[in-house]
């Protein structure tokens, strides 16, 4: 990771050397939507490097800076499904293409507010939701899609979901499982995630700590303080950090970093 | 150059060509399909995709309503009509009697898209005894099988006689005989607009040539060729070219290579569609692999089928644009279910299916695509789709489409993604007009942003009950009874700390089956959800949650 990531890019330093997952992490969508519209950075930046790109809060928070094909993460919290989004937002600016097999709960429009593409977002429904279904749909996503956001659901047997993650392995897939939110209460302690992540390499705790804007019969919902707790395989502590997600510009931007004991 | 050109070079010889063209030809496959919203009688119907219209019912167009245009705009001009969304499998199914029927008179015949046939016209003249004879008994095999304006062109070249076809659908005789080498003098009156109707000439060129003074294709034709280069480019010269009354481009005609062939053999016969068409995307992708490897495209291939039994269906399709792979595999599909649905069906099992690409050309760069050109991840995101299309029906598979409305599970349109041709991006609005932009002007009475993350497919009932327990009642004038305290949703008792609302929607007050009147609220609770609740008829519900 350079030591100064640069929040703005100038068009002219644009080049092929200087457009690496470095300089795509910087300045969350700000980057991605220069980027984007100058060059097409699919081809240049070489579809299969190691890591996924994610903007800057993430960025301080994943153990390797961008997420890691072949891993899988797992997202809890009153706060999951807008980290979810946010998590593969400048990866999809980037040229990847997301899939979301079995939740098509998950709203479109909150998706593009955060930078996800439309264009490049697929969601494949699943009837009957069954595992064995479920774990082919998912096999045939990771094929073709970069990430790929579903719900596992429960009583998978261990052998499928061995065999998923193996598959996501190969393929260099990304796999984000978003958890029942009903973990929202601020009780809920971080090893309790670990414990049933089912194999997941970065665990993520996404909990609502306010929403601001909206009054007792006036004003309306307009930004809220998310705190993200992210543990892992190969991290040996915690790290923390407290959000906005959604920000007074919009965007996913962080306000402070917590050290956790 | 010195002189300008006033037709086609002198060494090009066009070939007398014959159009078929039925207007519309949607909004006819709708009815004939028996579209429930198509079937009410007098009621005018439009085809909508991705919120723009794609065909209308002529008495629309007096209203004002004209393809391409937005589809609250066009509801705007003409509120009683009736919209039905577009389904190209539909269309190709409704054409397929007609095509069989003209394949009878006429051997060999390239279709355009459902609506549109093309064929040339030397042999089929001399056989029916003259142009006008051919192009009569068309109208009246056509006129004869389905209810619909038909339009018959001939002409010199392929530009010239489609321009002529659709012409003739407006004239109570429905037939244009442009006579030989007359075709600039034909074209010379004709308004620039036309060139849309060509196919590859977009709406900017021709905005830009209408804003200069040029506004028709004789003023066009009479400039000079090379400043048109220099002004224009090559697309400018393409629209000379069709002024002129040449053909957009020099045809080439060319055997094809034996590598520009590729077929499969199935060991064991298949009965059905799905797992041919599968086999036919890997062999569409080699096949444009192959030939973008060369910088070239294909404009017109041959599909072939046989059964086992030796029936086999042949077919020629052709774009002007280039064919990608996913149009040749929609059409492959179009053909093999019209083969399998006419009356007698098939008899056994498919073994045979083969793509030739007949006419290839260099490609020129205009392809209308993705910004940047196609990468290896949207090729791999498009075999991806039509792997899980096939594994769980296509109606599984779908991508967001922008429609509008006032709920959040009404702003987005979820559409088989195999129905979306991923290269036809000029028709559907591009990234960022998806949802904003400024394309797409604010949506009245929308809910503010952040937009929920999580929308319930089916919206929850939930009780919503004041301080004293009594059930929170909002009146017609917007007043809230009592203010809200608790939310009681799945056996849980929440405490509500902040909301807002109500924001009232009365929608199609002017019609009493689609009039809805409901009210949506925010709400905090106690630990930290907010969630988007609806009251109607004072009832009330969860819509969203902000996850």
């Amino acid at each position: 990771m350079p030591e100064t990531v640069p929040d703005t890019l100038q068009v002219d330093t644009l080049t092929a050397d200087t457009l690496t997952a470095d300089t795509l992490t910087a300045g969350a969508l700000t980057a991605g939507a220069l980027v984007a519209d100058v060059l097409p950075v699919a081809r240049l930046a070489g579809s299969r490097d190691r890591c996924l790109p994610v903007s800057s809060p993430w960025s301080a928070l994943l153990p390797e800076g961008g997420l890691v094909r072949g891993q899988a993460v797992t997202i809890a919290g009153g706060a999951a499904v807008s980290a979810a989004l946010a998590l593969v937002a400048v990866a999809v600016q980037a040229g990847s293409w997301v899939a979301l097999v079995g939740v098509p709960w998950v709203g479109v429009e909150a998706a593009h507010e955060v930078g996800v593409r439309l264009d490049r977002t697929v969601s494949v429904s699943i009837d009957p939701l069954t595992p064995s279904v479920w774990a082919e749909r998912l096999a045939a996503s990771m094929d073709g899609f970069d990430a790929v956001i579903t719900q596992i659901p429960g009583r998978v047997p261990d052998r499928l979901l061995r065999r998923v993650h193996q598959r996501l392995r190969a393929r260099g897939a990304v796999l984000v499982d978003i958890r029942d939110p009903t973990c929202s209460a601020p009780t809920c302690s971080v090893s309790d995630t670990v414990r049933d992540t089912a194999g997941a390499d970065v665990s993520v705790q996404a909990r609502t700590v306010a929403w601001e804007g909206l009054g007792r019969g006036c004003g309306y919902l307009a930004r809220r303080r998310v705190e993200i707790t992210v543990t892992g395989r190969r991290m040996p502590r915690a790290r923390r950090v407290e959000c906005w997600l959604p920000g007074p510009s919009g965007g996913f931007e962080t306000i402070e970093t917590i050290e956790v004991p | 150059m010195n002189t300008p050109n006033l037709g086609p070079e002198s060494s090009e010889v066009l070939p007398r060509l014959v159009t078929i063209w039925c207007p519309d030809w949607p909004v006819i496959a709708a009815k004939l399909t028996r579209v429930p919203a198509a079937m009410t009688a007098g009621v005018p119907i439009a085809v909508v995709a991705a919120d723009r219209i794609v065909a209308r019912a002529p008495v629309l167009a007096a209203a004002g309503v004209h393809v391409g245009q937005r589809r609250r705009d066009a509801q705007r001009c003409a509120p009683e009509m009736v919209l039905v969304d577009h389904d190209p499998d539909r269309d190709a199914r409704a054409f397929e009697p007609v095509v069989r029927a003209v394949a009878d008179l006429v051997p060999r015949l390239e279709v355009i898209e459902p609506g549109w046939i093309g064929f040339e016209a030397r042999g089929p003249s001399r056989y029916f005894g003259g142009e006008r004879a051919l192009a009569e008994r068309l109208v009246d095999l056509v006129t004869g099988l389905v209810e619909s304006p038909v339009g018959v062109g001939v002409a010199d070249g392929r530009s010239t006689s489609t321009i002529a076809a659709r012409r003739a659908a407006t004239t109570p005789d429905a037939i244009v005989v442009v006579p030989p080498a007359a075709s600039a003098a034909y074209l010379a009156p004709l308004p620039v607009t036309w060139l849309r109707a060509v196919g590859d000439a977009d709406g900017d060129l021709v905005d830009v040539v209408a804003r200069l003074g040029i506004h028709t294709l004789g003023a066009l034709a009479a400039l000079p060729r090379p400043d048109v280069l220099a002004r224009f480019g090559l697309a400018g010269v393409r629209a000379h070219r069709v002024a002129s009354g040449a053909d957009d481009r020099v045809a080439v005609a060319s055997e094809p290579a034996p590598e520009r062939q590729v077929e499969r053999i199935f060991e064991t016969p298949v009965e059905e569609v799905a797992p041919v068409v599968f086999v036919a995307k890997q062999l569409a992708d080699a096949l444009v692999g192959a030939l973008m490897a060369e910088g070239r495209v294909c404009t017109k291939v041959v599909v072939t089928a046989e059964t086992e039994h030796g029936e086999r269906t042949e077919r020629a399709w052709y774009r002007d644009q280039g064919l990608s792979a996913p149009a040749i595999v929609e059409r492959v599909r179009w053909q093999l279910e019209g083969w399998i649905a006419q009356p007698g069906g098939i008899s056994a099992g498919i073994v045979l299916v083969r793509l030739a690409a007949v006419v290839v050309r260099a490609d020129d760069g205009t392809q209308v695509g993705f910004w940047g050109g196609r990468s290896e991840a949207d090729d791999a995101a498009s075999r991806a789709v039509t792997r899980l299309a096939g594994l769980g029906g296509e109606a599984s598979v779908t991508v967001p489409v922008w429609r509008g409305g006032r709920l959040p599970n009404e702003r987005y349109a979820w559409v088989p993604a195999l129905s979306v041709d991923l290269d036809r991006s000029v028709s559907r609005p591009r990234g960022r007009a998806l949802g904003r932009g400024r394309d797409i002007g604010p949506w009245p009475g929308s809910l503010p942003v952040p937009s929920p993350a999580k929308v319930h497919v089916a919206p929850i009932p939930v009780e919503v009950v004041g301080e004293d327990g009594r059930v929170v009642r909002v009146s017609g004038r917007g007043e809230v009874d009592p203010p809200p305290a608790r939310l009681v949703s799945a056996g849980a008792d929440r405490v509500v700390t902040a909301w807002a609302g109500p924001w009232p929607v009365d929608q199609c007050w002017w019609e009493r089956r689609r009039h809805r009147r409901l009210a949506r609220f925010q709400v905090v609770t106690a630990d930290g959800d907010a969630l988007l609740l609806a009251v109607e008829h004072q009832r009330w519900w969860c819509v969203a949650e902000y996850a």
